[in-house]
């Protein structure tokens, strides 16, 4: 079953409770509880949507990371978004022992992530492929992202060490959790009013949930329909988020890249999971586990299980692994 | 040989071993008053060990700023760490068939997939809210 269209502005469902449009090259969805904070929300995640896009975007010459890459190692003011943006990224890292690396700017640039996704190659469908071509995959530095340099007052940074920095995915969820927060705000979260929402499906919750909790559907693409193969989970609070290897494909020199980079030899990740959907209190901490995860391979189950996250994990062949509080299901034990 | 009165072997005996012990001295000195330092250090000048990580060559590393506006994140000892849902997903009271099973289809195409748009039509709630997919993006 297909999924569901989106617009480049908010379009609102027939369910009355549901928007979702396209924005920072992806889809977003914000649900309210009671269709009366509908409005309001939307139009407070659409305000912290535009903020995210004009600091962090890579792909607008003048956001305020662009302005940061390309000013040769001086500092430059931004914007305390940005620095928001930025601290996350080095947080990602710290946390993860730098599988997941705000610092691979330029090796995404080599893999040919040059634009938004959907203007990159396709990969072929079928048919036989060409033989794969070693990519030339420049040697990089061990913890680059200590050569990020923050100020808050007044907001400036700094790249050392010629490294490029892009905050793909931890941007997108820190997005997230700010806007679940203003539009719980606007929506009226005082008086109860719940609100989901969506970016690309990284999903933070804010407010109070409906009966039996917000409803989603974990799978391998976020554009899936909902009756797509996965499951079904009901989120009470906090975040959720899902990478996968699946999504956001190109064709480059005949080989199939993804977007997420083994960060010590700058290729795509080709391991155990294709799929980590992983649930945190807030998104960006569930954005970081489930990237690391990937990236981490077979020894993600164990990391997961030692920080307390529940994740759903599905390997390359499809058989699906669960970690510690995610419902299984009734699946076999 | 002419044995000089001010340099007897006794004399000389005594000399050696007042310098053994000032040297051995000097080493104790040295050494308590590296500890002293190094704790002083460590406290003006927090730092973190890190952890070795697979294909890593960074054993352990510590740091320090004298800039009190420059902030390198990446020596700070602060970082909060991954925080667990407060509440832990429940199982969802419409699961796929698909959902049941261990084993998922692999997928065969990532292009995103649409449909005709849907229309904006804001009426009363009367439609069950179709599950919030959350997937790779």
């Amino acid at each position: 079953m297909p999924g569901v269209a989106v617009a480049d502005r908010p379009t609102v469902a027939a369910d009355a409770v549901t928007a979702r449009w396209e924005a920072l090259g992806t889809s977003v969805v914000v649900r309210v509880a009671d269709p009366t904070g509908l409005e309001p929300a939307v139009a407070a995640v659409e305000a912290e949507l535009s903020a995210i896009d004009a600091a962090a975007s890579r792909f607008r010459a003048d956001s305020d990371l662009e302005r940061l890459n390309a000013a040769g190692g001086r500092w430059v003011d931004v914007s305390p978004l940005l620095i928001d943006a930025l601290d996350a990224g080095i947080r990602a890292a710290e946390l993860t022992d730098g599988a997941v690396d705000p610092t691979l700017g330029d090796a995404l640039l080599l893999a040919g992530y040059t634009t938004d996704w959907r203007e990159l190659g396709r990969p072929p469908r079928d048919g036989p492929r060409r033989p794969p071509r070693p990519l030339v995959v420049r040697v990089r530095q061990t913890r680059a992202w200590e050569q990020i340099e923050l100020r808050r007052t007044p907001p400036a940074a700094r790249l050392g060490g010629g490294i490029r920095v892009d905050l793909g995915a931890t941007a997108k969820a820190l997005a997230a959790d700010r806007a679940a927060i203003a539009a719980a705000t606007a929506a009226g979260v005082g008086v109860g009013v719940g609100v989901l929402v969506s970016l690309g499906g990284d999903i933070a919750t804010g407010g109070s949930p409906p009966v039996g909790g917000w409803q989603v559907h974990v799978t391998d693409d976020h554009r899936s329909s909902p009756t797509a193969p996965g499951q079904t989970i009901g989120l009470a609070s906090g975040g959720l988020a899902t990478s996968s290897t699946t999504v956001r494909r190109w064709s480059r020199a005949g080989q199939t890249m993804h977007h997420i980079l083994d960060p010590r030899d700058g290729r795509p990740v080709d391991r155990t999971w294709r799929t980590a959907s992983v649930a945190a209190a807030t998104c960006i901490d569930a954005n970081i586990a489930s990237t690391a995860s990937i990236v981490l391979g077979s020894a993600a189950a164990d990391w997961l299980a030692d920080r307390g996250l529940p994740a759903r994990l599905v390997a390359r062949d499809g058989r699906v692994e669960t970690v510690g509080d995610w419902p299984t299901d009734g699946w076999p034990a | 040989m002419r044995v000089s009165r001010h340099h007897t072997p006794a004399r000389r005996d005594a000399a050696v071993l007042r310098l053994r012990r000032l040297n051995r001295g000097l080493v104790a000195v040295a050494f308590a008053g590296t500890a002293v330092l190094a704790e002083v250090a460590a406290h003006a000048f927090p730092g973190h060990t890190v952890k070795l990580s697979p294909g890593s060559t960074t054993l352990a590393a510590t740091s320090s700023t004298t800039s009190a506006s420059v902030h390198h994140h990446h020596h700070r000892s602060d970082t909060a760490p991954l925080k667990a849902p407060t509440t832990t997903p429940s199982t969802g009271p419409s699961s796929t068939s698909a959902a049941s099973t261990p084993v998922e289809s692999t997928p065969t195409q990532s292009t995103p997939v649409e449909t005709t748009p849907v229309q904006s039509t804001p009426t009363p709630v009367a439609v069950t809210p179709a599950p919030v997919v959350s997937g790779g993006s």
